[in-house]
């Protein structure tokens, strides 16, 4: 009996079938190690292996592009898919739909492989954060309405600083849609554009329930705001991606609202300080003032003004004395200078050279003649800013300055005192321009304090 | 002009009338303006009036409503 002989591909398509109708191989859940990890094309190749046996894994790109971490070799994972038979290589495979890392792990993972990757692109440093403003006109919040957090929010806000705007910007913070729902709810309060600062946050909960906020694309939105944000996820303990992007991370939501406003009263209270000071300062100011004035006019060189004049007239005289006799050194050196021209003119023998000689003199003695001119000139101009200097110091230019003589009138008196007047009498103000012809209506001996 | 910064004004405004010989009419100058400066941080203070808004998307425009009014709608 001759035996059937099949065809390689008859074998390995009836293997295929074999498997590929196997139920149990269509929905399967398989524990073990990554090892051969490659990625050559988006889709990801690995092995699952323990002790004794390997499986072949496959995990193509639009299923990989969901996974919240990276797998690497010597991973414990949980694997999900169908096991199916790839003909050209005659090898069968698990072809993965999910995969997990063992246990709650992957959680923890994940958060330690994003964290490690957002670091690298810089995601929190310091220079990136932007500072909080000092009084916000506007808070956004972004939380869920129904949440704890926008309760304690708003009683710490009202107690800090009652008349604050707040405007709230709602997100699910729990569960799978929850992560796009506050990356949304930052990016809408980015577009508003009008608050001054985001608190970001949710109560406390368990490990998945904060973990929304280990997300990338929170973290992105975050990072991209252009508003400063202030994350409060969950209470001390935790800590989330969130609060490393975030410009600040408060430990909970009321600790959030005390950060971003100060307390209402404490502002009032300074300003107060502020204002009792700059009373109290410029009091002490006007009346140091007042004392110096009252010392200058009490001095003796207000009440005896001419002691100053006396000293320039004696002053003028002797810059009048120096001058003088400087002027008759000078031309006394000038006329020997002519004399001895005079003399080597006479004594230089050619014609030509007397010609020359003679033009030479006649411009020396022009230019001397300036010399003296000019010279002259000068002293005479100084003598009349002296002139001008003395007229500015005499009685008629302080009237200038607004100060008045008071002479009785008709008969001319220069008034001093008072006692020197009574009611009914008439004077005469001499101004600066014109006089002022008046009658005294009241004596007051006294000199009265200004 | 932001509070903080007229809190910074006020302090240096205070700096200098303290520290330094001002004439006289300069001192009543940053006096005043020293003055002027507390009530408009006092004002800002009073500025803002308490309200508590939300911010959703319909149909793709960005709306404010009244936190307690939608409160009341949903009860």
């Amino acid at each position: 009996m001759q035996p059937h002989i099949y065809t390689v591909n008859e074998v390995t398509t009836y293997i295929k079938n074999c498997l590929e109708e196997d139920e149990k191989l269509q929905d399967v859940w398989v524990k073990g190690e990554i090892s051969n990890f490659k990625s050559p094309s988006r889709h990801l190749y690995f092995s699952l292996k323990d002790e004794e046996s390997l499986l072949s894994c496959i995990m193509f790109q639009d299923k990989a592009s969901g996974l919240k971490f990276t797998l690497e070799n010597g991973l414990e994972v949980i694997a999900r898919g169908n096991i199916g038979v790839y003909k050209p290589q005659g090898k069968y495979q698990l072809y993965v739909e999910e995969i997990f890392p063992v246990g709650r792990g992957y959680l923890y993972l994940a958060f330690e492989q994003l964290k490690k990757e957002l670091g690298k692109k810089g995601y929190f440093r310091p220079e990136h954060k932007l500072p909080l403003p000092f009084l916000p006109q506007r808070i956004g919040v972004v939380t869920s309405p129904d949440g704890a957090a926008i309760r304690d929010i708003l009683t710490v806000l009202d107690r800090r600083f009652p008349n604050l705007e707040i405007i709230l910007s709602p997100c699910r913070v729990q569960g799978e849609e929850a992560a796009g729902e506050i990356a949304q709810a930052i990016r809408n309060l980015n577009e508003y554009g009008k608050v001054d600062v985001i608190i970001v946050g949710r109560g406390g909960g368990s490990l998945e329930d904060l973990f929304p906020f280990n997300e990338r694309i929170v973290a992105d939105a975050i990072y991209e705001s252009r508003i400063p944000i202030i994350s409060a996820v969950g209470h001390e303990i935790d800590v989330t991606i969130s609060d490393f992007v975030a410009d600040e991370r408060a430990p909970t939501p009321s600790a959030a609202a005390e950060r971003v406003v100060p307390k209402k009263e404490d502002l009032i209270e300074i300003l107060e300080s502020y204002r009792k000071k700059l009373s109290h300062f410029i009091t002490a100011y006007l009346h140091s003032l007042r004392l110096t004035l009252k010392n200058i006019r009490s001095s003796s060189s207000l009440k005896q003004p001419y002691f100053k004049l006396r000293d320039l007239k004696q002053e003028l005289d002797e810059l009048r004395r120096r001058m003088s006799s400087c002027l008759i050194h000078r031309s006394q050196l000038e006329k020997n200078k002519l004399f001895s021209l005079a003399h080597a003119l006479r004594q230089s023998s050619p014609k030509k050279r007397i010609d020359l000689k003679g033009e030479e003199l006649g411009r020396e003695k022009k230019r001397l003649v300036d010399v003296m001119v000019e010279s002259l000139r000068k002293k005479k101009e100084k003598i009349l800013f002296c002139k001008e200097r003395m007229r500015s110091l005499s009685p008629l230019s302080i009237l200038k300055r607004g100060y008045s003589i008071c002479f009785s009138y008709p008969e001319g008196k220069l008034i001093k005192r008072s006692e020197q007047l009574k009611k009914g009498d008439r004077i005469k103000v001499k101004l600066y321009k014109g006089s002022v012809y008046s009658r005294v209506y009241q004596i007051q001996e006294e000199e009265v304090e200004v | 002009m932001k509070f903080e910064e007229a809190m910074e004004k006020l302090q240096k405004i205070t700096q200098e009338l303290e520290g330094e010989d001002l004439p006289l009419e300069e001192a009543l100058q940053k006096f005043e303006e020293g003055m002027k400066l507390v009530s408009f941080c006092e004002r800002k203070l009073e500025e803002a009036e308490k309200k508590i808004q939300v911010l959703i998307r319909e149909e793709n425009t960005l709306k404010l409503k009244d936190w307690k009014e939608e409160k009341e709608d949903e009860c």
